[in-house]
Parts: C-alpha cells; structure tokens; sequence
C-alpha cells in the first residue's frame, strides 16, 4: 500500500464518497526528507541546504497494476551543505514547508550529498501505487 | 481497503491530474459470499427494498482525519434471499452495474437464514484507506 499522508487518506475517502467536498490538486511537487517520513510527518529536509521543491509530473496509472510514475526528471540542489537524504514526498504547493504531504516514501537507497552535488529523479523512477 | 483496479486508477489519476473525474455524490454496498478479490466480487443473495442484486445506498460522514477512515452515518439493513453467510463487502459507485471502487472482508462474518436480515448499525461498517 502506497504511503498516503493523513490529509491525502482524507481526501481521497472523501472524494470517493462525496460526504465532504475533495479539491483536486492543481499541481504537484516533490520534496526530500532527510529522516523516514510517516504519514503525519515529513522530516522535510529544508531550504538552508539550497534546494527547493521540484514540480512533479506524472503519467496516466497503469491499469490494474495500479501505480503512476514521473513522466519527466526532477532535479534537486546543487546543495550548499552535505546532506543525508532517506525519502522523498509529494506535496500539493510549494515552497519548502508549506501546502499538504500527499504521498511519502524512503528511498530505495539512502543517499548523501556533499556541497555543489545534484540528486536528480530520471523519469519512471519516482513510483506511487495504490493497493 | 483494498482498491479494486478501477478505484486505484481513478484516484490515482485524480490526484496526479490526469483525469477530472467528479465525486460521486453516493455509493452503495453490496454484501459478499466470499472474500472479495479485484477479479470477483462474489455478490451474495441479498435484496434490499425487493431491489434484486442487494446494493444499499452508503451514506458516509466526512472522513475521519488524522485516522483515515468513513463509516455508515444511517443502519443499514440487508435481506437475504437464501439462507448464506455475509463474509465481505463491495462499494460501488451506482446502484446497479457501475463501476466497482473498494472491496473488504467483514470483522465477523454474518450467517443468515432465507429472509434473515444482515445489519449494520450507524457507524459499524468501517473503511479504511491503508
């Protein structure tokens, strides 16, 4: 099951039964945690290590698999500090520490950057499934 | 909660941006004979309101947040056309046919004799999203 953030979980059920009204986000951006994120909890990493959150493109869900993937790459840094980075999440605004976590998730590989380095999300690498 | 594959897609697509599907305005539930799987929803002999098929409408409150689930704000109440057992549950997004969204097991099956009632008082059937 995807990691669906307590206000995205809401939305959704919402949506799906009409009981509340669910906007639809408009747009969506992806930002890094430097510690395990959990669904009321980003460890955003933030602004001060020079990056800032990356406008998330996605293509139509693959059906019945159920996931949908990023259509384009997203780039983030250069970095201004050495950084430990665990996960990643999407949110519905910008900028850092603002707007609603929709979706959250550890990397697949933790990764450290040094100061002046790039983590950059080829596209299909970033994945969200619902099961 | 298990999504079946037309629930995953809408809501993923939803969100994404990739379709501008509107809310459904109500849901109904159906009663399954067997746990239901995204292949079979295993729809039991139930009726509500001599409709045959035995859909009944779900009226859900806002979701609960930061829990993440909805429930039944009215009783519902399912007759039984033939003597079976309610092991799990489909929610739909029409009263016949439509598409199917969501599907689960019951915490307790419920065995009913022919024209037994199977019922859910307010706030009893649970959903959940994860």
């Amino acid at each position: 099951m995807a990691n669906i953030s307590a206000f995205a979980q809401k939305l959704l059920l919402d949506f799906c039964t009409g009981a509340a009204t669910a906007t639809q986000p408009s747009n969506r951006w992806v930002s890094l945690a430097w510690g395990t994120p959990t669904y009321t909890n980003a460890s955003e990493m933030n602004s001060s290590y020079g990056y800032t959150r990356a406008t998330c493109l996605f293509g139509a869900a693959a059906s019945p698999a159920g996931s949908a993937s990023n259509t384009a790459s997203m780039t983030f840094g250069p970095f201004s500090s050495i950084a430990s980075i665990m996960g990643a999440h999407l949110w519905d605004g910008s900028p850092i520490n603002s707007s609603n976590m929709l979706w959250y998730g550890t990397l697949a590989t933790a990764r450290t950057v040094g100061v002046g380095d790039t983590l950059v999300f080829a596209a299909g690498a970033l994945n969200i499934t619902l099961t | 909660m298990p999504l079946h594959a037309y629930g995953k897609k809408l809501l993923l697509d939803w969100t994404t941006g990739l379709n501008s599907a509107t809310s459904p305005t109500v849901n109904w539930i159906s009663l399954a004979t067997a746990s239901p799987t995204d292949a079979n929803a295993f729809d039991g002999p139930f009726t509500f309101a001599g409709t045959a098929g035995g859909r009944q409408t779900f009226f859900a409150a806002a979701a609960v947040s930061p829990q993440g689930y909805i429930s039944n704000r009215s009783v519902m109440t399912f007759t039984a056309t033939a003597a079976c057992t309610a092991v799990g549950w489909n929610l739909w997004d029409a009263k016949a046919a439509g598409n199917r969204l969501a599907f689960g097991t019951l915490a307790a099956a419920a065995g009913v004799a022919s024209a037994g009632l199977v019922t859910f008082a307010r706030s009893t059937l649970v959903i959940t999203l994860v």
